[in-house]
């Protein structure tokens, strides 16, 4: 069945249409969650919340692109969860444990050293740190960008910025995190080590 | 920031993002080229940004940690079965919300329609001005200002009332010593009621004002002084009245002619019977049946609504009726979308 066959059976209260549609996009949800919470467990509660809160605002889906009306859900999903924890900071020793539980960097290739593993894995806990030293603007609209791989006018879309505002907004994350890995450029390959340095 | 470690600017860095990523007009566009042409350090900015982009775009898709998926049972049967039509929750809401403002209104206009009702049936309730005048202008201000602008009424009528209150004051009742005299009772009412009365018949029941000078006293006039009072004005109707009349009828036991009149005629609303009152009421010495009177007319209006303020009344109970069921209705929407 096709993506617009099944939104219109969920429309008419199918939740095993619905949740052929959950299985196609509960991965890139989880991920644009994760990268934005910067937490495992945290991204699976926004992703869960916002495939309940999608099914339940399906009649006001107007046949526009349904990934970018989804990611509008997730990302006012993970802006509760940013609000929640703010109002209620807590770390949990398994917090403080964790490093990548979420990452797939746990499951190397059979290509792979150990050490390259291991170094891979260093990476992308570093783009992660400084990703979550963003605003959270700037870190959802360089997640939507440059993870995601959204247009502008997507972006515009899902967050309800003009253009402008995301144009801006993703050229001082882009300059922040530039910054920011300068600092760690000793884990960066050698095809991406910074040159302006 | 990233003007720490390199001069590009806000707007070089903006440029340089949207050139990345294919997002820049054609204008712009040219001269930032001509411009990475020429500057090294916008080449090196513009690669460190390309490695950022690439560093980014290289992070794995990860898997979720678990299946997303709606459980039917808890969110199947409820939805399937009332959310078919979209904005279904909506519509109660709405509903409700006209029906309120709707509902409002007809109380409104309900109440309009009962205050209107209730001016009319308060009208004659109104006080009078002076206390001291009162018997006498009560009265006349009542009746004599609705038959100003009518100069119709017969002679006949007008000759009743004169002869009613000539009868009813020499012979039956003695001036209360605090009581103005008559002619100054009569007198008053023709001042208070001056503005309404411009000419014609409706004059007769008061001393005319531009003349003005009734005659001076005259051993047979004094006998007859409301009377003559009352049809001094020259040229006015009363004038044909002879003398002799006015003594023949004085002479008459006290029921005279318009008192029948009015007895035969109870209805307050009738022009000649209400002439008749006025001179009756005019006088002191009728006090009493005048008040009455009086009282058992506006107890009539009280004890009877009129047709507005019955409409008025059901409209507005209507529109309460209708303004509870509503709100009970857009509760009942708010609660579902609520739920939903």
């Amino acid at each position: 069945m096709q993506e617009s066959q099944l939104i219109q059976a969920a429309r008419r209260g199918d939740v095993h249409a619905f949740n052929e549609l959950v299985l196609c996009y509960q991965d890139t949800a989880f991920t644009v969650a994760y990268r934005i919470l910067g937490h495992p467990d945290s991204a699976a509660d926004a992703a869960q919340e916002a495939f309940i809160a999608a099914f339940q605002k399906l009649h006001q889906f107007r046949g526009e692109h349904f990934k970018s009306w989804l990611m509008r859900i997730v990302t006012n999903a993970c802006y509760d969860e940013l609000r929640r924890q703010r109002r209620q900071p807590a770390t949990s020793l398994d917090d403080l444990h964790e490093t990548q539980p979420a990452d797939g960097s746990t499951l190397h290739s059979h290509e792979e050293s150990p050490e390259q593993h291991a170094q891979r894995a260093e990476l992308q806990a570093a783009i992660q740190e400084c990703l979550d030293a963003l605003p959270d603007d700037q870190r959802v609209v360089a997640v939507l960008s440059d993870v995601e791989e959204h247009a502008y006018h997507e972006i515009a879309a899902i967050t309800g910025w003009p253009v402008g505002t995301v144009k801006s907004r993703l050229s001082r994350a882009r300059g922040r995190l530039r910054d920011c890995l300068r600092a760690v450029r000793e884990l960066l390959p050698a095809e991406y080590r910074l040159k302006d340095e | 920031m990233s003007g720490l470690h390199s001069p590009l600017s806000e707007r070089d860095l903006e440029l340089l993002c949207a050139y990345l990523d294919g997002e820049l007009a054609e204008p712009d566009r040219g001269a930032l080229e001509q411009r990475l042409a020429r500057e090294e350090s916008l080449r090196a900015a513009l690669d460190d940004l390309r490695a950022t982009q690439q560093l980014l775009r290289g992070l794995p898709r990860l898997k979720a940690p678990r299946s997303f998926a709606l459980d039917p049972a808890v969110y199947g049967r409820r939805v399937a079965r009332w959310r078919r039509t979209p904005a279904f929750e909506n519509a109660f809401q709405l509903a409700g919300a006209l029906g309120a403002a709707a509902s409002l209104l007809l109380v409104v206009v309900g109440l309009l329609m009962a205050g209107t009702g209730g001016n009319r049936t308060a009208a004659p309730l109104a006080p009078t001005a002076s206390p001291a005048l009162e018997i006498a202008l009560q009265p006349t201000g009542e009746t004599l200002a609705p038959s100003a602008p009518t100069p119709t009424a017969s002679p006949e009528t007008l000759w009743a009332a004169t002869i009613s209150a000539q009868a009813t004051i020499p012979a039956e009742t003695p001036t209360p010593p605090g009581s103005p005299p008559p002619e100054i009772a009569l007198e008053a009412a023709a001042e208070f009621a001056a503005p309404e009365m411009d000419e014609g018949p409706a004059m007769l029941g008061a001393e005319a004002p531009a003349g003005a000078a009734a005659p001076p006293p005259t051993p047979e006039a004094d006998e007859f002084v409301p009377g003559i009072m009352a049809a001094a004005p020259d040229g006015a109707p009363g004038e044909a009245v002879e003398e002799s009349q006015f003594r023949d009828a004085a002479q008459e036991p006290f029921p005279s002619s318009a008192q029948e009149k009015l007895e035969a005629e109870p209805t307050p609303t009738k022009e000649p019977a209400q002439s008749g009152e006025v001179m009756d009421n005019a006088l002191p010495g009728d006090n009493t049946e005048a008040e009455s009177l009086a009282a058992a007319t506006q107890a009539e209006q009280r004890a009877a609504p009129s047709g507005d303020d019955q409409t008025g009344t059901a409209l507005t109970l209507a529109g309460l009726a209708a303004l509870v069921a509503s709100v009970v209705l857009y509760l009942a929407g708010r609660r579902r979308a609520r739920r939903a």
